[in-house]
């Protein structure tokens, strides 16, 4: 863990420094940098990165079926079948797919492994921390996403209002929304949640055992990037002095490749925004080639793809590329006819009937008679 | 019957769970021994790389079995020049041809979800067994090896660089993939809907392209390759156990059951589970199945040419597991069937399920000519079955009981409380879950579950999936089989969850469909719930079947007195009690000479304890 925290540390010096006057020249040259071009280098990186990765999975065809049963299939009709949990038609494998997916919903078995106190025999106790806590991660950090659209649309549409507004109720807090005030700024529950979150996260992979032992410098480091992200961004909207629409000029700069990096064109931008900006563009950078790029793959989960029952087309039809491929694969040593050769005496006298090799197979695996 | 085919077995209960570390901080041990590697023969027949391996250099001889678990012995296994550039070209291969593949290895969150779900770890404690880290040994090096930042990370020193290939990684792929039993639980857990066994199987088809694979596997795979059964048994062979059988019908219920072999023309094709052929509860269980087929009027043959179900490619290599499977279709073709009905082996019907079946446009019964499954006595047509058209024998079974279309006489089990062991791939990857416990509780009135979360979907493994109940050494008579203990470790979880069963709910008879399982139980509840029998779905079945114009029955199955029945004092039983234990997968020859060391035994005093 000392590794990644020291890495995400020092970026979040080097970068301090280089945009503070005085230290490293006036700092605009470190604004250039953490500003404009790794914001912007992240996005193009991610995006291309992104597309790549998913690219080369979607290339590669989808082998076989492993819809993985998760209950009762359709069977018989007295049968209760399970429903989603075992899907028997595309549509309720979609469904399925995209009800896991946005409620994490297989992490309803989550649970923590303990020995029972009497017996002392490993009892699995269920927890819902883990399903909670990546719950409101994902959510909150949707919805800080979202609200920074703010910053680009100057004239906020009232059609949007709800974005700065009431969307958080969706957390729980029912309208209490931006009704609390910190340092006179309404506060919003998805800020205090999205660090809470993650450092829930980050603290069980430290104290939990387990997971300590399983976790990789990689997945630290991803938290950190997070926190850092996190922790610069909240102090810039409810510490720092910085001027609200200040910062929307300077970030429909950055939109437009033309930010006002210096003091001469208003206000100076808070040294706090070029940090934010900073580890948004480290974090875009680290998006393609870390787990994190399950932001655009996690939708093909192999488990929850394809129905448990495969489509009867109902006509005979010929072997597709696959079929025949798998037809192709059966080796002739496999065949009834080295069956037969091998066998044919010990077939004659168990009395048994013996198929004369015949004529060569038809395409569908059918005798040609 | 003592000696050697008697397995006493301890009763490690509380000694082994106290010994457990579940904290995750726990070094490795030194690595549960597996058995030897597969000889150039095996490979050979196989159509297998041959890999290091053409030379018999230590392989077969009696140190195989304990190599150390990181290759680190000079020279042992033998591997092929340049390996490390096969491994990588191999894992290319894979990737390009299967999506799933790549999102298995990259999508991994390691949230921890899974981590202690796996029977593996609980029954080891071994941080490497939970399937995040199992995978990890894989992930690592496709990391590595496969990605920009993991190839970048390679140029630093020493730690950044992750699954750098060595021979060590290598050992550690061998123990733990071959370890894995491929059952899914941990898929149940995953939020991403990632699936560890796709890992180790895939890790074991990237050992093979080196010539590395269990002896274990491999050689009952040859046999199936050869003759159509895992077992080794050719059609005289076969001929001769099923009249064995069709005469133990005939003593127990008087009734002549003709099973017709290789005969054209049937409806059915029926592909029984080859453990069936031989002795322990898998026979009894197929005596079952043919009283029920002869009970339900079905017109089946069964095929010497396909006649197991077991797959044993499904623990070695795609190619050879399509091939083993397509092959009861092309008999089916040949015989001229409708539809096949077959037997339970889990990971039968999982390749059938996730490989054979998949592709979009193409069904297994149209390419084949076959029809949907339909049951002629009740009329019932398995639409679900339509695209591969093959019938789980549990529902056909299902069907039959609902529709009281044969009569059953629950008293005759009346002695038994029974529990039933949903088989890893009937219930993850088929979704079969209430069809084998309809049919059970018709058959034995007294019918409770295991706790919750050790049934259905979670079910836990019986301890020999994956390959690992077919264990070389023990069929040699060695009584310390070299997987026993991780049979015994990996069924744990079942073994505590069956002991609960009993002690809570007195449940004295533990039921299985699966072949697989119902060579594995037996040690399994004789080690974690002594006094639990083990029968096969359809023993119980037939011991509860009424079939028309049998005589009153006075045994079961199994050889014993039936409920009710008085004990006739002349009359010795018409069977000798079933021998405790033996493996699915003897060949006849070492049959014999099992038989001969025990009647040695027997000779010399009842034999060692």
């Amino acid at each position: 863990m000392a590794a990644p925290l020291l890495i995400v540390a020092i970026l979040g010096v080097a970068a301090w420094c280089a945009v503070s006057p005085g230290i490293v020249g006036p700092g605009e040259a470190g604004r250039l940098l953490t500003g404009l071009v790794v914001p912007w280098l992240g996005l193009a990186v991610m995006t291309l990165g992104l597309a790549l990765r998913l690219f080369r999975l979607l290339r590669a065809p989808a082998a076989g079926n492993a819809c993985l049963a998760e209950g009762q299939r359709r069977s018989l009709p007295w049968v209760r079948p399970a429903g989603l949990a075992a899907p028997s038609t595309p549509g309720e494998a979609r469904l399925r797919r995209w009800l896991n997916l946005a409620s994490f919903r297989p992490l309803r078995r989550a649970s923590r492994l303990l020995a029972a106190p009497e017996t002392n025999q490993p009892v699995h106790y269920p927890s819902g921390w883990l399903r909670l806590a990546s719950l409101l991660f994902h959510l909150s950090l949707l919805l800080v996403l979202l609200r920074h659209i703010w910053l680009w649309l100057a004239p906020f549409p009232a059609s949007l209002a709800w974005l700065d507004r009431g969307l958080d109720c969706l957390l729980g807090a029912g309208g209490l929304d931006g009704f609390f005030l910190f340092n006179g700024r309404p506060l919003f529950l998805s800020d205090l949640i999205l660090p809470a979150s993650l450092l829930f996260l980050l603290g069980r992979r430290r104290l939990n055992p387990v997971l300590r032992r399983i976790s990789r410098p990689a997945d630290y480091f991803a938290l950190f990037l997070l926190l850092a992200l996190c922790g610069s961004g909240l102090a810039l909207r409810y510490i720092s002095e910085a001027d609200p629409a200040a910062l929307r000029a300077f970030c429909r700069g950055l939109a437009s490749f033309s930010p006002a990096l210096s003091q001469e064109g208003g206000p100076e931008p808070p040294r706090l925004l070029f940090l934010h900006l900073f580890f948004f563009g480290l974090l875009l950078l680290f998006i393609p080639f870390s787990k994190l790029g399950h932001m655009v793959t996690a939708w093909l989960a192999p488990n929850w793809s394809r129905p448990l029952v495969p489509a009867c087309s109902g006509r005979r039809s010929r072997p597709g590329r696959r079929g025949q491929a798998a037809q192709d694969a059966v080796p002739a040593s496999q065949s009834y006819a080295g069956y037969a050769a091998a066998y044919g005496a010990a077939l004659r006298e168990a009395g048994l009937p013996v198929d004369e090799p015949g004529p060569p197979l038809d395409e569908n695996g059918r005798g040609t008679e | 019957m003592a000696g050697p085919l008697h397995l006493t077995l301890p009763t490690p209960g509380d000694e082994l769970l106290a010994g457990l570390d579940y904290s995750g901080t726990g070094q490795s041990p030194p690595g549960l021994p597996l058995d030897r590697l597969a000889g150039p023969d095996t490979l050979r027949a196989l159509g297998l790389p041959l890999g290091g391996q053409s030379a018999p250099s230590f392989l077969g001889s009696a140190e195989a079995q304990s190599w150390p678990l990181d290759f680190a012995e000079a020279g042992k296994p033998r591997l092929p020049s340049g390996w490390e550039d096969l491994v990588r070209q191999a894992l290319k291969k894979r990737l390009k041809a299967d999506r799933n593949l790549r999102l298995h290895l990259e999508n991994c969150q390691r949230c921890g979800a899974c981590a202690d779900k796996c029977h593996l770890y609980l029954g080891t404690g071994d941080p490497l067994q939970m399937p995040v880290l199992r995978s990890e040994l894989l992930r690592a090096f496709y990391r590595g090896e496969f990605t920009l930042a993991g190839r970048l990370l390679g140029l630093l020193p020493g730690p950044f660089r992750e699954g750098r290939p060595d021979r060590a990684l290598l050992g550690r792929w061998f123990h733990y993939f071959h370890q894995c039993s491929l059952c899914r639980r941990c898929a149940v857990f995953c939020p991403l809907g990632l699936d560890n066994s796709e890992i180790s199987a895939l890790g074991r088809d990237l050992l093979l392209e080196l010539g590395l694979g269990r002896e274990g596997i491999l050689e009952p795979l040859r046999r199936t390759v050869r003759c159509g059964n895992h077992a080794g048994l050719g059609p005289i062979e076969l001929k001769a156990e099923l009249a064995g059988i069709s005469r133990h019908v005939e003593e127990l219920t008087g009734l002549q059951i003709s099973i017709p072999l290789n005969e054209p023309g049937h409806e059915v094709l029926f592909v029984p589970p080859a453990a069936g052929y031989l002795s322990g509860p898998g026979r009894r269980n197929l005596t079952g199945c043919l009283m029920l087929l002869h009970e339900a009027g079905l017109d089946y043959t069964i095929s010497t040419y396909a006649s197991g179900v077991e797959n044993y490619g499904a623990f070695a290599n795609p190619s050879l597991r399509e091939a083993v499977g397509l092959r009861m279709y092309s008999e089916a073709a040949r015989l001229g069937c409708r539809w096949i009905l077959a037997g339970d082996d889990g990971q039968m019907w999982r390749v059938l399920q996730q490989c054979l079946n998949a592709a979009p446009g193409y069904t297994l019964a149209e390419a084949h000519g076959l029809e949907t499954p339909r049951n002629p006595a009740t009329g019932t047509v398995f639409r679900e079955a339509a695209a591969c058209a093959v019938l789980h024998i549990d529902l056909l079974a299902a069907d039959l009981v609902a529709r009281r279309k044969i009569r059953l006489k629950p008293k005759r089990n009346l002695e038994f409380t029974a529990t039933f062991h949903d088989s890893c791939h009937a219930a993850r990857s088929l979704g079969l879950l209430e069809e084998p416990r309809q049919v059970l509780l018709a058959a034995c009135a007294d019918f409770q579950e295991m706790p919750e979360g050790t049934t259905r979907e979670m079910t836990y493994c019986c301890g020999a999936g994956g390959g690992l109940g077919a264990d070389p050494a023990n069929a040699h008579g060695n009584e310390a089989g070299a997987l026993r203990e991780i049979r015994l470790r990996g069924g744990m979880a079942r073994g505590l969850a069956l002991r609960r069963a009993q002690r809570e709910k007195g449940v004295n008879l533990l039921a299985a469909s699966c072949s697989t399982c119902l060579t594995a139980l037996p040690e399994l509840a004789a080690c974690w719930a002594p006094g639990v029998e083990v029968a096969g779905l359809y023993e119980i079945l037939g011991n509860a079947l009424a079939m028309r114009g049998e005589k009153r029955r006075r045994l079961s199955l199994a050889g014993e007195l039936l409920p009710g029945v008085p004990q006739a004092a002349e009359e010795a039983p018409a069977l000798p009690p079933p021998a405790a234990f033996a493996g699915g997968f003897l060949e006849p020859s070492v049959l014999e000479e099992l038989s001969r060391l025990a009647a040695l035994a027997d000779e010399n005093g009842g034999g060692k304890s």
